[in-house]
């Protein structure tokens, strides 16, 4: 092949964005331009690539947009001149820098669209995935997928949304969408909302590809460190994390040998950079919780009354927290100071949602489990299994109830 | 490009309205609107009467028809348009946010002008 995975991650963004930018600020005809790029490198590459690669796309995709632009004008009649962007658009191919990704990033996370209009945007245009792959990871059907980017595209010409970064002024609020967007795509890939299927490492592979290239363009900002670091913390830990059958072992039950301690020193470097700032944003609290359970040599050993702390520093960021959060901190404080600590800050929880029901049994049960209370455990557990939201989980579960009913057989194990 | 800012409130909210309140609000405004004068942005900017006094013309068999109220009963009705100059819908938003619909209570919605 003459183009290779790595050359099209590398150059797909940056002919993205240079096509919109010549294309007037156009999604759709950039998007086009830039498909048709590639596919004529394909066509004529056929004896080696050129010495530069990227520049080459760069141009061929600026120049179909410039040519669509004059037959669209052309057929209009109109005699209208071709604005002056895309007549100066003349300028070198190696004046284009990260920057123009990082103004691809902001447009697509633009806080006018919505979450999931963000997410599929920023697969598309970043991540260069194709929207039959962006539905399968989001679980819907190619045709909504691409109603939805085709809506999101429209917003963006019609609104007259531009192609740009914030200013330093508004960089904090705006970049809260950009990073969510990141950490959904992982999420979804860590830990499917729904399917057969435990981890799904392609979509965690392409976030960290994502996080990875905000932090490098924004390298004096704290919180896309904090989120890359998170990334390769959770996503150290894959490979002990699902056993030979494909069940999920949860973290305590770990073989900490095989979490990938490349990822673990990266990520806790990194966190450790972002605990430096002044202002300590929630993906460094959230990095700063992944790097104690990280550098635990034993799942004992860990810093539970550290970890409950930053979980209520969490806590007081939020209005309304999240029922995840509310019950991840209770875990925490249930390991740290005990059950009776922790069971009153689930009193307020509503478990309307499966995947909230799913969370709270859960904790539930680990709460009985440390109090011994092993038949209240085993209900728990019987109840999060019927509202997991995945066959994995499940699967866990069930071997947490057979573990534990081999410990009420033989109390002394 | 132009921006038409339309600002919504609760009903009930302007039917309660005191005249103290009601300057109050026509200030904000006028500091908003005074801004984008100066940058020579402002095209157009007033409040609306409650819609409990629209008329709405609609079509008929042989003419049109005449119905008091609005075109659509909700909660919340227009009480205020804005056509401003802005280069993108960022700077609009920017704008937006300094209405006080958008500081207090109610919403602003933002349309691009122009089909």
């Amino acid at each position: 092949m003459t183009i290779d995975d790595a050359l099209f991650k590398q150059a797909w963004p940056r002919v993205y964005a240079a096509a919109v930018r010549s294309a007037g600020g156009d999604f759709a005809a950039g998007e086009d331009a830039t498909a048709e790029a590639f596919e004529r490198a394909t066509r004529t590459w056929t004896h080696g690539r050129p010495d530069n690669p990227v520049g080459w796309l760069i141009t061929t995709a600026r120049r179909i947009t410039i040519d669509e632009r004059r037959k669209q004008a052309t057929r209009n009649r109109t005699a209208r001149r071709l604005s002056p962007d895309a007549e100066d658009d003349n300028s070198p191919a190696s004046s284009i820098t990260g920057d123009d990704v990082l103004d691809l990033f902001f447009t697509c996370a633009h806080p006018s669209l919505t979450p999931e209009a963000q997410v599929a945007l920023t697969l598309r245009a970043v991540a260069g995935m194709r929207p039959a792959e962006i539905a399968r990871a989001f679980h819907c059907s190619p045709s909504t997928m691409e109603k939805r980017l085709v809506r999101a595209r429209r917003k963006i010409r019609e609104a007259g949304i531009s192609l740009r970064s914030p200013d330093r002024a508004e960089l904090d609020d705006r970049l809260g969408p950009v990073m969510r967007s990141i950490l959904l795509v992982f999420n979804e890939g860590y830990a499917p909302t729904a399917g057969d299927e435990a981890f799904r490492q392609e979509l965690c592979d392409e976030a960290i590809l994502l996080a990875r290239s905000l932090h490098d363009m924004l390298p004096d900002q704290a919180e896309p460190a904090a989120l890359l670091a998170t990334l390769l913390l959770i996503d150290a830990r894959k490979s002990a994390r699902v056993d030979e059958s494909g069940g999920l072992v949860p973290l305590r039950f770990q073989n900490r040998q095989r979490w990938n301690s490349t990822n673990i020193a990266e990520g806790v470097e990194l966190t450790l950079g972002a605990l430096n700032s002044p202002k300590r944003g929630d993906y460094t609290l959230q990095a700063a919780i992944g790097a104690l359970h990280m550098e635990a040599p034993r799942h004992e050993l860990t810093d539970w009354p550290q970890i409950a702390f930053l979980y209520e520093q969490r806590l007081e960021q939020f209005r309304t927290p999240s029922p995840t959060l509310v019950i991840a901190h209770s875990i925490a404080v249930a390991e740290a100071h005990g059950t009776c600590a922790a069971r009153p800050l689930l009193y307020g929880l509503k478990p309307a949602e499966d995947v909230t029901a799913f969370l709270h049994h859960t904790a539930l049960a680990r709460f009985a489990e440390i109090d011994n209370d092993i038949e209240a455990a085993l209900r728990n557990i019987a109840a999060a299994a019927a509202a997991a939201p995945t066959t994995a989980d499940r699967t866990a579960l069930d071997k947490w109830s057979t573990k534990l009913e081999k410990s009420r057989a033989s109390p002394n194990t | 490009m132009q921006y038409a800012l339309l600002a919504y409130e609760d009903i009930d909210a302007t039917e309660a309205r005191t005249d103290e309140e009601q300057s109050e609000l026509l200030a904000g405004y006028g500091k908003v609107a005074q801004a984008l004068a100066e940058q020579g942005k402002l095209v157009f900017g007033d409040g609306l009467r409650s819609s409990v006094v629209a008329t709405t013309v609609r079509p008929g068999t042989d003419q049109a028809i005449v119905t008091d109220g609005p075109i659509t009963e909700g909660r919340e009705h227009l009480i205020g348009v804005f056509v401003i100059e802005a280069t993108d819908l960022d700077e609009a938003l920017n704008w937006a946010g300094q209405m006080p619909h958008a500081q207090t209570s109610g919403g602003v919605e933002i349309r691009p002008v122009g089909a």
